[in-house]
């Protein structure tokens, strides 16, 4: 089967060729046998390689075109199923012969297929070990399959991983692309970075440098600050210097000023007060006026009763001259006389005329004083309004004194004239001298009355002196009064008010300036009206004149033509003409007059002006002068009332200062006084404290003078109280005597027991000794019988010895006990009081007691000499060592003593092991000694311990009192102790 | 033998598949090759730009200056005070 499958597989692609499907459509009805046999043949796989060797080998162009013919044939019996048959036939026998061929040529090809069979089955086996082979191969081929297989596997593991590594390629391309412009960003931002940095350094080097020149602006602006600074602290310390000078300049000017101004008010006050002063006197002198006027009144009537005595006198100076007239004769015969008396009147005439011009010369200086006083008065009267009035009053009621003065003057002029008259007269009427006596008494009356009135005017010039006087003081205190009061605020607003009034004037003045240079003008227009009339006037008469000439010419060349005709002519026309000139040069005259005249008033007028124009400038000159002393005078004003404000308010600061400082005195004085009360209140308490301190002091006084009592008492009974206890004390010290007395009694009686026990044990010491020189004569007699027989004897011996040292044994224990019982006592009972004074005791007892015992002394008594007590007592701790000592010395004085006894006794050797074995028991029992010497130092000074902290002062006190009891008792201790040992020794 | 086709196809586009694969392995060996020069070089350029003293020796000369100036503004106050 398996060698079939690949034949069959590989068979049928090959031969299912076209030659198939073209054979079918010939195995039709009757071809359809060979046909099918054909085409079963050919379902060998021999049948074809044989049919196409057969057409190869025949004829194959003929099979291919029978085949042909054939396959053309069946198409045509298929096509024409009716053709002719011998067509068929011939195409039967064709194929039959054919056949025949196919059957030669089949049996033919059965051979060459048997032939071939063979070859075929040669190449089978061939081919079938070829396909073993193959299958072997196959096996192979599976097998490499197999792997390939794996191998495929693997690839498609591979693939898989190439896959996976082709999409980690992508991932790692699109990581890559990632990255790639993610670096190509971080370069950017490096780039940027690079730039920022750079940017940055360059920032950083601007800020450095702008740091640096903002320090050195800072530097040179600090410098430059530096430099104003000292500048203007240079300038303000210069400043606060000048400040200060000027300060101090204000503040002398202030201090001068205010005293300026004190002064001022001063004399301000004073200017009142001389102004009431004057006001008084101003009323005093309207009073006086008054009176003047009453009395100005009486003269006028005066006056008027000497007028109408004048026309009396008139009248009888007509009747004078009526009896004139009759008594000339008799003048004429009285003239020589009268001469005479003329002669002696002339001189009494010039007496009056000298005394007249003595009062012309007095009323001219009365004048000039008059003048003087109304220069005076002018200035009162410039200066004050007030007394203006009056002084014009005065200078008015003056001038009509005066003028009355002067028609006095003039009367008395009227009156020398008529004087003069009636001399005349008297001197034509010397006759008369009835007449003249008259006349005479008249002109005495006269005289008189003159005398009279000049009395009256002395009187009135008194008075009018007195009153110049007066007005000079009055006029002086005003003038004085005016300069001060000029200063003031009231001049000044009258002094404006005058200037007001002198403004008004000057306009008034300027208005007059105004008319008169209009009336100027309108002079000047009229002169030149007048020039121009008179040029006019000239014109005309040049005119004339030329018409005159030409008339004249006229008239010469009418004289000429009508000479006598027109001469009258002529001569009336000239006449006429001459009038006309006359009239017109009359008429120029007139004109020339008015205008010299008005040119005279034109001077005047100029005169007027420019006189106005210096009383202009003068006022105007005034007025400056005026308005610059009222500016100055109004600076003053303002200083001084800036002065005054800020006195004021430093005066009112001070007067606030004073309120302060008086409510702050009264405060201060109020709480001082709050002060004082509460101290007071606080002395108060004090001294009620210091009463009850007191009271306190008196009664702690008084305590303490109790207490002291009291003390006092106290210590009186402590005193008793003491002196009972040192009684006691006293007593219980004769007790404790007495005790210790008892005590050392004991004692004595206990060292007299002592003695007699260690004379009881050196009895038995020396029986000891005896027995232990025994003993190492008998050991030695051992020791001998040992050596000769020496296995039978020690044990006998050592029984022996055993036996013997139980003898012993029993005894030395007892003695050692109390040995060490007295040892133990002794040191008990040796006090701490008196361990030396024992001591020193037993030394001295003890040389007797040695002496004592030496004669009784065995050798033995030599080793207890060297036993000796003290020895014990003072190296009680050191006792083993010496107890030691002292066996080892005993046993080598025994040994020498044996040695030296040539007696060998059992009874030494003996004691030697007795002694031996004593003190085997000796170092067992020293232990307890030791421990009980160890204990008992112990227990005393506990018990001392115990006793001492309670009673310290006590025990010394004691102490004291025992140690100067022992200084007495011990003399008698010894004497007593002396006495006992004397008995015991005896 | 259908499926030694397919496999010898697979062979060829799996040798393309190699070389494809071996060439993109190289193309992206060189890429990231680059890349890691480049980003070593960007690290270079970091450490020197952020280890770069000159930025630092600035920013103490940038103190000092300031220092130096506050000082100088602080010490003219000082003195117009005490002036």
């Amino acid at each position: 089967m398996e060698k079939d499958k690949p034949f069959k597989l590989f068979v049928p692609p090959r031969l299912s060729g076209g030659q198939v499907s073209a054979v079918k459509p010939q195995a039709s009805t009757r071809v359809a046998g060979p046909c099918q046999g054909f085409n079963k043949c050919p379902d060998d796989d021999f049948n074809l390689p044989f049919v196409m060797m057969s057409t190869s080998n025949r004829g194959e162009i003929t099979d291919s075109d029978a085949i042909s013919q054939q396959v053309k044939l069946c198409s045509d019996v298929d096509e024409e199923h009716v053709e002719t048959m011998n067509e068929l036939y011939s195409k039967l026998y064709k194929e039959a012969e054919k056949i025949k061929r196919w059957k030669l040529t089949v049996e033919s090809e059965l051979k060459q297929k048997e032939r071939k069979l063979q070859e075929n089955r040669k190449i089978v086996e061939a081919q079938r070990k070829a396909i073993q082979e193959l299958q072997a191969s196959i096996f192979e081929n599976e097998k490499l399959s197999l792997k390939l297989e794996d191998e495929i596997c693997e690839n498609k593991d591979l693939l898989k991983e190439n896959s996976a590594s082709r999409h980690l390629c992508n991932l790692l391309k699109e990581t890559c692309s990632h990255f790639s412009e993610k670096s190509n960003k971080y370069e950017h931002e490096r780039e940027e970075t690079r730039q920022l940095y750079v940017e940055l350094n360059n920032n950083v080097e601007r800020m450095i440098i702008a740091f640096e020149e903002l320090r050195v602006q800072a530097e040179n602006t600090r410098l430059e600050m530096c430099f104003k600074l000292k500048e203007e602290a240079e300038k303000v310390d210069k400043f606060e210097k000048e400040c200060k000078l000027e300060v101090s300049m204000k503040e002398k000017q202030i201090s001068v000023l205010t005293i300026q101004s004190d002064e001022k008010d001063d004399i301000i006050r004073d200017i009142k007060t001389q102004l009431q002063e004057s006001k008084n006197k101003i009323d005093d002198l309207v009073e006086a006026k008054r009176h003047e006027g009453d009395m100005l009144k009486e003269s006028q009537i005066n006056q008027e009763y000497l007028r109408a005595e004048l026309e009396a006198a008139k009248v009888s100076l007509q009747k004078a001259e009526v009896t004139q007239k009759s008594l000339e004769a008799e003048l004429q015969t009285a003239v020589k006389a009268l001469v005479q008396v003329t002669g002696e009147k002339e001189a009494e005439v010039e007496e009056c005329k000298k005394i007249k011009a003595l009062h012309a010369s007095l009323r001219e200086e009365f004048e000039t004083s008059i003048s003087n006083l109304k220069s005076l008065l002018q200035k009162e009267q410039n200066r004050l309004e007030k007394c203006e009035d009056e002084s014009k009053l005065l200078t008015l009621e003056l001038r009509n004194k005066t003028a009355e003065l002067e028609e006095m003057t003039k009367l008395k002029c009227d009156k020398e004239m008529q004087l003069e008259e009636l001399s005349e007269t008297l001197g034509k009427v010397e006759g008369l001298l009835a007449k003249k006596k008259d006349l005479e008494a008249t002109v005495e009356n006269l005289q008189e009355r003159e005398k009279e009135t000049k009395n009256v005017l002395q009187i009135r010039e008194k008075e009018i002196h007195d009153l110049k006087v007066q007005l000079t003081s009055t006029a002086e205190k005003e003038q004085n009064y005016l300069k001060q009061l000029m200063t003031l605020n009231t001049d000044l607003e009258r002094e404006a008010l005058k200037n007001e009034q002198l403004k008004v004037s000057i306009n008034k003045l300027l208005l007059e300036k105004e008319q008169i240079a209009q009336e100027k003008s309108g002079m000047a227009t009229e002169l030149k009206k007048l020039q121009e009339s008179h040029e006019d006037s000239r014109k005309k008469e040049e005119n004339t004149k030329q018409l005159v000439e030409n008339l004249e010419e006229a008239n010469g060349q009418l004289r000429q033509v009508k000479t006598n005709s027109l001469m009258e002519k002529m001569a009336k026309k000239g006449e006429e003409i001459k009038s006309k000139l006359d009239e017109r040069e009359e008429n120029a005259k007139s004109i020339e007059n008015e205008i010299s005249r008005k040119e005279k008033h034109l001077k005047i007028l100029e005169n007027k002006l420019n006189n106005l124009k210096k009383q202009v400038e003068n006022k105007t000159k005034c007025i400056e002068e005026l308005q610059q002393e009222n500016k100055a005078l109004k600076k003053k004003i303002t200083a001084e009332s800036k002065k005054t404000s800020i006195y004021e308010g430093k005066v009112n600061k001070l007067q606030l200062e004073m309120e302060n400082m008086n409510k702050q005195h009264k405060e201060t004085v109020d709480i001082y006084q709050k002060d004082i009360e509460t101290q007071k209140v606080n002395e108060n308490k004090l001294l009620e404290e210091v009463e009850k301190m007191r009271l306190l002091v008196d009664e702690a006084t008084i305590t303490q003078r109790e207490t002291d009592v009291r003390c006092q008492h106290k210590i009186t009974e402590m005193v008793a109280l003491m002196e009972k206890h040192k009684h006691e004390y006293d007593k219980m010290v004769e007790e404790k005597d007495t005790e210790l007395k008892l005590y050392k009694i004991k004692e004595q009686e206990q060292l007299s027991s002592k003695r007699s026990l260690e004379s009881e044990l050196s009895c038995l010491k020396s029986e000891l000794s005896s027995l232990k020189e025994q003993l190492k004569a008998e050991i030695k007699e051992k020791e001998n019988l040992a050596k000769e027989p020496p296995q039978n004897t020690v044990p006998e011996d050592e029984k022996k010895h055993k036996k013997i040292q139980n003898h012993f044994s029993e005894t030395p224990k007892l003695h050692l006990d109390l040995d060490c019982a007295s040892i133990d006592v002794k040191n008990k009972k040796s006090p701490n009081d008196i361990p030396i004074k024992v001591n020193m005791m037993e030394k001295k007892k003890m040389p007797p007691s040695a002496s004592a015992r030496s004669p009784l002394g065995s050798p033995s008594l030599k080793t207890y000499i060297i036993k000796t007590p003290p020895v014990h007592k003072l190296q009680s701790e050191n006792t083993n060592l010496h107890s030691e000592r002292c066996m080892r010395k005993k046993q080598k004085v025994l040994l020498q003593l044996d040695a030296h006894s040539d007696s060998s006794e059992h009874s030494d050797l003996l004691s030697i092991v007795s002694e031996e074995e004593m003190f085997k028991k000796l170092y067992k029992d020293y232990p307890r000694a030791s421990q009980i010497y160890a204990t008992t130092p112990k227990k005393k000074p506990a018990t001392s311990n115990v006793k001492t902290p309670g009673s310290v002062l006590k025990l010394k006190t004691m102490r004291k009192m025992r140690e100067a009891g022992w200084t007495a008792v011990s003399k008698v201790d010894r004497k007593r102790k002396i006495k006992e040992a004397e008995k015991l020794f005896t | 033998m259908a499926e030694s086709e397919p496999q010898e196809g697979n062979y060829d586009n799996m040798v393309k598949m190699v070389e494809d694969l071996n060439r993109d392995l190289e193309n992206l060996l060189e890429e990231m090759e680059k890349l890691t020069v480049q980003a070593t070089w960007m690290t270079y350029d970091m450490v020197v730009i952020r280890t770069n003293p000159d930025l630092a020796t600035s920013m103490r000369r940038l103190e000092d200056a300031f220092l130096s100036c506050k000082e100088e503004v602080e010490k003219k106050w000082q003195d117009v005070l005490s002036e």
